[in-house]
């Protein structure tokens, strides 16, 4: 029986190409989201709802695999640089989010709205 | 938050609260303590308040409170910037408290807190009880020293069992099965496909956590594995976090987070399963052991962390108007477990530095990391009664509520199983358990005493 976890399902490494593709990914993704908010509220949820969802499950991967590394081994150095990047871009996530809160404050009864088929109006 | 400044009030985070607290992290890790002509580190000098020999607690005690004093002007202001920080957010989040923002991220209302807090309240003098008999058996009179409290105490003549891992792994797909195949067999999987880092090694870090692959319907679990029942019952409290991350298979990101005090429900769950199971099981001499490992960790969950929250209110209330001094933060520290554990704990062997002591002061953007301890302990013990009553009817029900914690009121969730967690009622129902443990601990110490053993 191996009694060490195996962090392989994530990514193979700090070498690992996936992690920058997966970064690179994931910085265009939060790009793209900042223009969503400016077209039609339906779409704008959808398109919203869609990238957070993508950029959340992207910066899990990136965030899991190196806190866990770090947790196993504090001394791991790739690790920690891989987290002091990740830390200054969780605050353009947190910006977003914040962003997507907001816009959805300012939308009138959802639930109403869509049930009728029209786009949200905003108010 | 004013949009035009969130972004920089963010961005100084990372050089304010976030460097405090990363700063805290260092001291601790790297602070020293003298202990017999060497070295050792803090979290080394902090083990050994569960040693045998009381010489070996009581000095490591003295040597721990010593070893702060390098400390603690950099910790207390660490601690003044992050609360400092808390109170600036909240004004520009426009909440009227710190304590109302960690309501409102905790998806958790007023009521609900103030219903717990009273119930402990009420449950205090039973717990000092405990404290006391605790400390008559290990020869203090006066109340249990701070030292002592984690002392292991057992009948002569009897050893704990010591468990392999795998030894572990039968014991826990065999306890769990009988509460649903499914865990059982979900249990099994977590331990053949190496989802565990069992053992403790050189830069690994202490303590134990479950953290959720969720993209990947899969969880990781650290542990430092030693062999001892508590080891066992920690791997059963993490494995009911995957387990609460299974339930929560499939689910959007948006609506798998959730609150504080919801996250400890179905470790808290497991853990009760465990011990539950194995008292049934035990011998007299083994009940005494359990009961007494029981009430030292409900003790801490209940009675110090409500130590822990007087503090904080405390420190958030004074940070408003200046910054704490190291006298001041330890006059606060020792008034607030004056009230918590009153004459329970030994007044001359209190503990003034449990602040520099514990990291959840000083976590940016989260205050108040204390009161969902409680909460989920006794939430959980709750969730428990609730299976006694209604056997493996309540399984389904139990998946559902562990599924719905991201995207519901902690209220609501609770609803759906029929706990009014806004009444004190239901929160003294789970203190009973305790209490009535808390009475055959008493009655079996007192056996004990009786008969020299």
């Amino acid at each position: 029986m191996d009694y060490t976890w195996d962090l392989t399902v994530l990514y193979h490494d700090f070498d690992d190409p996936a992690i920058e593709r997966d970064f690179a990914r994931a910085q265009e993704l939060a790009a793209k989201a900042q223009g969503l908010l400016q077209g039609d509220a339906l779409g704008a949820l959808e398109g919203m709802t869609d990238a957070m969802e993508d950029l959340q499950r992207i910066t899990a991967a990136l965030g899991s695999f190196a806190s866990l590394t770090l947790a196993a081994d504090a001394t791991n150095e790739r690790a920690q640089q891989l987290m002091d990047k990740l830390m200054q871009f969780s605050v353009k996530i947190s910006l977003l989010s914040s962003a997507f809160t907001r816009y959805i404050g300012g939308l009138g009864d959802l639930a109403v709205l869509c049930a009728a088929g029209k786009p949200p109006r905003r108010t | 938050m004013d949009p035009a400044i969130e972004e920089w009030m963010l961005k100084m985070s990372l050089s304010g609260g976030e460097a405090f607290s990363s700063l805290r992290d260092k001291l601790d890790a790297t602070l020293t303590v003298d202990w017999q002509g060497e070295s050792i580190p803090l979290s080394a000098i902090r083990s050994k308040a569960y040693d045998p020999d009381p010489a070996v607690r009581k000095a490591a005690y003295e040597a721990e409170l010593a070893a702060y004093l390098k400390i603690e002007i950099p910790m207390a202001a660490c601690l003044n910037g992050v609360k400092g920080e808390a109170l600036t957010m909240i004004e520009a989040q426009r909440f009227n408290s710190v304590l109302d923002q960690t309501l409102f991220n905790a998806n958790m209302d007023r009521e609900t807190l103030e219903a717990m807090l009273a119930a402990i309240r009420e449950s205090l003098p039973a717990f000092r009880r405990y404290l006391r008999k605790k400390g008559e058996l290990l020869g203090h009179p006066d109340g249990l020293p701070f030292y002592d409290l984690f002392a292991p105490i057992a009948p002569k003549g009897y050893t704990p069992k010591a468990y392999t891992v795998e030894e572990a792994e039968e014991k826990l797909v065999a306890e769990m099965s009988k509460f649903s195949p499914e865990m059982g067999a979900f249990i099994r999987h977590a331990f053949k496909n190496r989802w565990i880092d069992f053992f403790p090694r050189e830069g690994k870090s202490g303590g134990a956590f479950c953290a959720e692959l969720h993209a990947l319907n899969m969880s990781r679990v650290l542990t430092n594995f030693a062999g001892s029942f508590s080891d066992v019952s920690t791997l059963a409290h993490e494995l009911g976090h995957a387990w609460h991350n299974r339930c929560m298979a499939g689910l959007p990101f948006a609506m798998i987070d959730a609150p504080m005090p919801l996250c400890e429900t179905a470790s808290i769950f497991n853990e009760t399963l465990l011990a539950n199971a194995a008292m049934r099981q035990a011998g007299k001499a083994e009940r005494f052991t359990l009961l007494e490992g029981s009430l030292m960790e409900t003790a801490q969950c209940i009675v110090d962390i409500y130590s822990r929250y007087l503090f904080e209110s405390a420190v958030i209330e004074g940070r408003k108007t200046h910054t704490l001094s190291v006298a001041e933060l330890k006059e606060l520290m020792l008034s607030a477990q004056e009230e918590s554990y009153g004459d329970g704990l030994s007044k001359d062997a209190r503990h003034p530095y449990m602040w520099a002591c514990k990291s959840h002061y000083y976590y940016p953007g989260l205050a108040f990391y204390n009161f969902p301890y409680a909460f989920g302990q006794l939430f959980g013990a709750g969730m428990y009664a609730l299976y006694e009553e209604k056997g493996a009817a309540f399984v389904p029900q139990y998946n559902s509520l562990l599924r719905a914690c991201g995207s519901d009121m902690v209220a609501d969730v609770a609803a759906s199983v029929g706990i009014d967690v806004r009444s004190v009622d239901f929160w003294r129902s789970s203190l009973a358990v305790y209490e009535k443990q808390i009475d055959e601990f008493v009655a079996l110490a007192d056996e004990m005493l009786k008969e020299g053993k």
